[in-house]
């Protein structure tokens, strides 16, 4: 570390060692909360049978009184300390005021007492006590050795006065209390019992006998415990030297010396440094750290302000330690979901790793700031927590002994869980995730303002802890499940394809191809039941994006000046944010790509569907699981490409694009579900066209727009490294001065365009509009052999060549506008008139092919005989063609033109803009993006919180004894007992029906108008007494059965008015019966929701 | 006149090492035992948060206590008691945690020659305990001087003695 890094006020931000000191508290704890309740299995006789219904009620009362002993072994240290060691009162009068003298210059608000180890040599000093009674011990070495040096006296008795200052005594002895009460207390006789098991009833030959026939499972035990004792002493030891380095910078910032009293002067050859592997491993168990460091740290201060790896190792694996040991309590369980937030104790262990990692991922970065050097990535940190969650799942053999709950129990434990590999996904997930959160922190750091960085950096850790609690708690839940193949099997056949072939039976092509896509059936699940991850998901992005709203920062904030050694020279060095409107503008791009994406998985979708009638709540539900597949990926595109483009900030600016990607493609969606049946070959549910914006806002509104914006956006965070990978490998590769290259002379062309003249441009676009007719035509000529078939009803023939001649006339337009573009080195203007132009002209060629079909022998598509028929064909061609066209030309096109204006260039790094106009602009976009996102997400939260609430109130309050779940077991029963009654083909019915409805309706539509009655009385009739039928047959739940009531009585109704329609001929009150029936099918998908939930496991 | 081990100390101490006064008087409320005791402790482990420097500097009170004592207890012939006596005197102690009761250690006058046998011994401890030679040998030379005093005082109190008597 150079000596030109300033030295900064260490009190820049808290150091979170208190934090960590707690977690090793609370590992202890939960520690011996799990081996007392496995201990007392082993009880003997009646004790057992006594303690056998509650053991972990026996656990947490000997945890009580571990914790009670060590309070009083707390207590009564110090006087013990005192006596055992024979200190004596400091009597030397002069000695006595000159300590006085350095507690007032340590700023002590109460003095400590002063004691003489006189029999100890060495020239040092010891602080111990408790709560208002602290005892700073000298040793006799000090003390002779003050007179000579009296500097080396002051450093060493005010680095103790240090501790004092800091908070370190009373937390730090607590917790040697706690673990010396628990070594001998507990662990001791845990491990004499997984040695020589129920004294108490076997004979020492008969234990060697057990022991010999078990020594596997014995072994395990043993391992646990040395396990746990290693965790402990390394997490104590690690803290204790942080500790030990900031009571040094204390005591030499009184002093005014950086050069502390040790064992050999800095500046001759340093026999403490550390060479080999073996006293590098001594290192890490010592509660101080060696010289070098301490005198390095000294000097330059930076790695106090450093993620350590070996802190980051330790929290991970302490964590899951301590979550593995606690998952023995039965309701507070962190193993098993607690409710729709998760267990209260997942949520302490997470508030305990992020504060840990997030206060030192933000020290970092505000360090880095003020000394004007790199910030750390993140990532190391990141991969380092990671393997110590991994390990942590490894070596507490949770996963590995989890999985035998489905499978009989083996002679020999196992050691390793079926499935470690899985770890990876925690370990990259987690570095990933510190990542983000670092440079998050980064950006907000270069954008204060304040004194102080508490406020921005507490918010800064609320949303890491959202983000990474939420992922933890689904991990704990569920997650690790994964690592165990035959609990992996158990829980697929109980998933979600399960659960809708029971519901709905039948099945689909899209139904089918879905189950490769989604193995993790049981995670869409638990998803599905956890809110939590949904904000998460949305804080990814929206906290990062919110950086962009804040005023720019002007002179020396007034946090540096507080922390700065020289705030004036002070200036920020490195790189500023990317300019919002180039994130933005990705974004737009990205929302062309998902539109894209969405209409594409309509048009396959649209392949295959069920004939109209048949389209049933599954095909629904797939066709919005597809949706949110084609806009997370999508996304993930978009974040990858940005995230490769960009030079700084890749994780939050991929993200923020990504994110606004998806708004634009959330609300295409919207556009394209309200607007379904329009465009023929996009249509998937509805038959009719019209605006149907409640069943598409309920889509985008309770399904597609959370999973999408929420837990979504985990998963494109998990692309974005693909990204960053792929411009390493190319910057690696040389590829990228190539690029650079290409780029540079593109650009150098970009300043004289090679501009067309409008003639020319219009001679080109009929080229290509030659071209297009011509890829029509073949296109014609091809579905008449290949696809069309005289078996096909008119109506499908109609679909499927207008989709095909859309798409060829569109990817003829397309390479047009690309053709042009070339031409004239990218001159937009010119691209695009060409592309409109061909576009136009194939359109007219499609009209006129259409007016002749038939007259063409071995391009028939609809007719058989030549004949002129411009009015039918212009019927179709208005109602078919140009919707196609209009919606797959405007997005190819608008993504070709904005794609060819930017051309993906790297983003401008420059200050908050100071502009008024742009940072308001810039604030209305994030605060739009905030409300859309909430609202969104409120959608989602309704369905799920609400409904398990009121479900949970609603419930009966006594319930038989005797099963898992009682209560949710009645309910079920009572549910599937109604649904038996005839219940489930009522509602299929209905479905079935207004799918009909709508297609006859279409058909007839399209057919003149003409209403045949003997099509429709039947229905209408039908729908009425199935209203009147299923208003005396409600579900037995106040919830359903409401909805049940509304949905019935707009049946009901809109069977009588279509009847009336019917009498009267009157097609528009025929439209108003439909549009009666339409109108409950908001209440319908929530009835269906809500019959799914009560129906579940 | 016998001299007393710990005012022989403390002399050479206030002559010799000021610094280390106060580490004597701190061992005023001791008994022997318990300060021989103290001193044949363990070194201490490190504690949790102490400062952490484990290199002892080279003190002299240790020293010269350690063969003073040892001089005394050669010369006076010390009894030694049967080892499971002593164990139990121990526990007893530790239990009603009184003092040992042992009287003070002293040094009987001294031949020139068993002077001279001090005067080496503390010399060598000293350098074996790092303590530089000049301070060494004044050191060792100071204990010599004292322990000549006060056998020159009394041989001279013997004289005054003989002639009177005769």
């Amino acid at each position: 570390m150079s000596e030109d890094i300033p030295y900064v006020d260490r009190r820049v931000l808290g150091a979170g060692t208190t934090l960590r000191f707690t977690l090793l508290v609370v590992l202890i704890t939960s520690i011996c909360i799990d081996l007392i309740t496995s201990t007392v299995g082993l009880a003997p006789g009646e004790a057992q049978e006594r303690s056998a219904a509650l053991p972990w009620v026996w656990g947490m009362a000997g945890t009580a009184a571990v914790l009670g002993l060590a309070f009083l072994t707390y207590w009564w240290l110090p006087r013990w300390k005192i006596r055992r060691g024979r200190l004596i009162p400091v009597r030397d009068d002069e000695l006595a005021a000159e300590l006085l003298r350095l507690a007032e210059r340590a700023g002590l608000a109460r003095q400590p007492r002063f004691v003489m180890d006189w029999a100890a040599a060495t020239p040092s000093a010891v602080v111990f006590g408790r709560w208002r009674h602290v005892v700073v011990s000298l040793h006799g070495g000090l003390v002779a050795l003050r007179p000579n040096n009296s500097q080396g006296f002051a450093d060493v008795v005010l680095h103790e006065l240090a501790h004092i200052r800091n908070r370190d005594v009373d937390i730090a002895y607590a917790t040697e209390a706690l673990w010396r009460v628990f070594a001998v207390f507990v662990l001791l006789p845990y491990t004499v019992i997984s040695i020589y098991p129920a004294p108490w009833r076997l004979s020492p030959a008969e234990a060697f006998k057990e022991w010999q026939g078990h020594w596997q499972w014995g072994l395990h035990g043993l391992a646990r415990i040395a396990v746990y004792v290693v965790l402990i002493l390394l997490t104590r030891a690690d803290v204790l030297r942080t500790r030990e380095l900031y009571a040094d910078l204390d005591a030499a910032r009184w002093s005014g010396s950086r050069r502390p009293l040790s064992p050999h002067p800095a500046d001759g050859p340093d026999k403490v440094r550390l060479r080999g592997g073996l006293q590098r491993f001594n290192a890490v168990w010592r509660t101080h750290p060696s010289w070098t460091e301490r005198r390095e740290s000294l000097v330059a201060p930076g790695p106090l302000f450093g993620v350590r790896a070996l802190t980051m190792f330790l929290t991970g694996v302490t964590v899951m330690t301590a979550v593995d040991a606690l998952g023995i309590l039965p309701h507070a369980s962190l193993r098993t979901s607690a409710g729709v937030l998760g267990g209260p104790a997942t949520w302490v262990m997470a508030i305990l790793v992020t504060g840990i990692v997030g206060i030192a991922v933000w020290r970092a970065v505000a360090h880095a700031v003020l000394t004007n050097q790199p910030a750390p990535s993140g990532l190391h940190a990141g991969l380092w927590l990671g393997l110590g969650l991994a390990v942590g799942e490894l070596v507490s053999f949770h996963a590995a002994v989890g999985g035998l709950l489905f499978a009989p129990l083996p002679r020999t434990p196992p050691w390793l869980p079926p499935a470690p590999h899985l770890l990876l996904l925690l370990v990259a997930a987690v570095a990933v995730l510190t990542w983000w959160a670092t440079q998050c922190a980064e950006l907000w750091v270069r954008t204060c303002r304040g004194r102080t960085l508490l406020g921005i950096s507490l918010v800064g850790l609320s949303v890491l802890l959202v983000v990474f609690g939420a992922w933890f708690e689904w991990w704990n839940a569920g997650g690790y499940l994964y690592m165990i193949g035959a609990a992996r099997n158990t829980l697929r056949e109980s998933g979600v394809a399960a659960t809708l072939s029971e519901m709905f039976p039948g099945t689909s092509e899209q139904g089918e191809a879905l189950l490769p896509f989604v193995p993790a059936e049981v995670f869409v699940v638990s998803l599905m039941q956890r809110p939590m991850v949904m904000v998460g998901g949305a804080l990814l992005w929206l906290f990062p994006l919110a950086a962009w709203a804040r005023r720019p920062v002007e002179g020396v904030p007034g946090w540096v000046r507080r922390a700065h050694p020289a705030p004036d020279g002070w200036t920020m060095a490195g790189s500023h944010l990317p300019r919002l409107r180039w994130v933005l503008t990705r974004g737009v791009e990205g929302a062309a790509l998902c539109v894209c994406a969405v209409m594409g998985t309509r048009l396959w979708l649209h392949l295959s569907q069920p004939p109209s009638g048949q389209r049933s709540a599954k095909w629904l539900f797939y066709t919005m699981v597809w949706t949110t597949l084609a806009l997370v990926c999508a996304a993930a595109v978009v974040s990858a490409a940005v995230s490769a483009s960009a030079s700084r900030y890749r994780l939050p600016v991929a993200l923020s694009a990504a994110g606004t990607a998806l708004l634009g493609g959330l609300a295409g969606t919207f556009a394209l579900a309200a607007t379904d049946g329009c465009v023929p070959p996009l249509e998937t549910a509805a038959s009719v066209c019209g605006w149907k914006h409640v069943p598409a806002w309920v889509m985008v509104h309770q399904v597609i727009g959370p999973f999408t914006l929420g837990a979504g956006l985990y998963a494109v965070t998990i692309a974005i490294p693909a990204g960053v990978g792929g411009r390493f490998l190319v910057e690696r590769g040389g590829l990228v001065n190539r690029l650079a290259g290409w780029r540079a002379r593109s650009s150098q062309a970009a300043a004289g365009v090679k501009r067309l003249s409008p003639g020319r441009t219009l001679a080109l676009g009929a080229v290509g509009g030659m071209g297009c007719v011509a890829a029509v035509a073949g296109t014609r000529a091809w579905l008449h052999t290949n696809r069309l078939s005289p078996d096909q009803s008119f109506l499908a023939r109609v679909e499927d060549s207008t989709l095909w001649m859309t798409l060829a006339l569109v990817v003829a337009a397309a390479l047009t506008t690309a053709a042009a573009g070339a031409l004239t080195r990218w001159y937009a203007p010119t691209a695009a008139l060409a592309g409109v132009t061909a576009l136009l002209l194939g359109l007219i060629g499609i009209f006129i092919l259409m007016t002749t079909d038939g007259c063409v022998p071995g391009a028939e598509v609809l007719a058989s005989t030549c004949q002129w028929r411009p009015a039918p064909a212009w019927r179709l061609f208005i109602n078919t063609v140009v919707p196609c066209v209009l919606a797959l030309g405007t997005c190819v096109t608008a993504a070709l033109i904005l794609g060819g204006l930017t051309r993906w260039r790297a983003p401008v790094e420059r200050p908050l803009s100071g502009r008024i106009a742009g940072r308001i602009a810039g604030r209305t976009y994030v605060g739009t993006a905030c409300v859309i996102t909430g609202v969104l997400l409120a959608g989602w939260w309704g369905l799920t919180v609400r409904t398990a609430d009121r479900a949970v109130a609603e419930l009966p309050v006594s319930c038989p004894a005797g099963s898992q779940d009682p209560c949710h077991d009645l309910a079920r029963r009572q549910i599937q007992l109604w649904a038996s009654t005839g219940a489930v083909a009522l509602l299929d019915g209905f479905q079935r029906d207004y799918t009909t409805f709508g297609a006859d309706l279409l058909e007839s539509a399209r057919m003149g108008g003409e209403i045949n009655e003997d099509t429709y009385r039947p229905l209408c009739e039908k729908w009425r007494e199935n209203g009147r039928r299923a208003k005396n047959l409600p579900p037995p739940e106040p919830e359903a059965s409401k909805l049940w009531n509304q949905v019935a009585e707009g049946v009901k109704r809109g069977g009588e008015t279509c009847l009336k329609g019917l009498e009267r001929r009157d097609g528009e009150l025929l439209g108003r019966g439909f549009g009666e029936i339409s109108g409950t099918h908001e209440e319908y998908v929530r009835l269906l929701e809500r019959l799914t939930f009560l129906a579940s496991d | 006149m016998a001299t007393v081990v710990r005012d022989l100390l403390r002399g050479v101490i206030a002559e010799e090492a000021p610094e280390e006064l106060p580490l004597v008087e701190g061992m005023a409320e001791l008994d022997d035992t318990q300060v021989a005791r103290i001193y044949s402790r363990r070194a201490r482990a490190r504690e949790p948060l102490g400062y952490g420097l484990e290199t002892a500097v080279a003190m002299v009170v240790p020293v010269l206590w350690l063969v003073l004592t040892e001089v005394a207890r050669n010369i006076a012939g010390t009894t030694v008691d049967r080892v499971s006596a002593r164990v139990r005197q121990e526990w007893w102690r530790r239990l009603t945690r009184r003092g040992t009761g042992t009287p003070p250690a002293v040094i009987p006058p001294l031949t020139q020659d068993q002077i001279a046998d001090v005067r080496r011994k503390v010399r060598e401890r000293s350098l074996a305990a790092g303590i530089d030679e000049d301070r060494a040998t004044a050191l060792a030379d100071a204990v010599a001087v004292r322990l000549a005093l006060d056998t020159g005082d009394e041989e001279e109190e013997r004289d005054e003695e003989e002639p009177g008597a005769g």
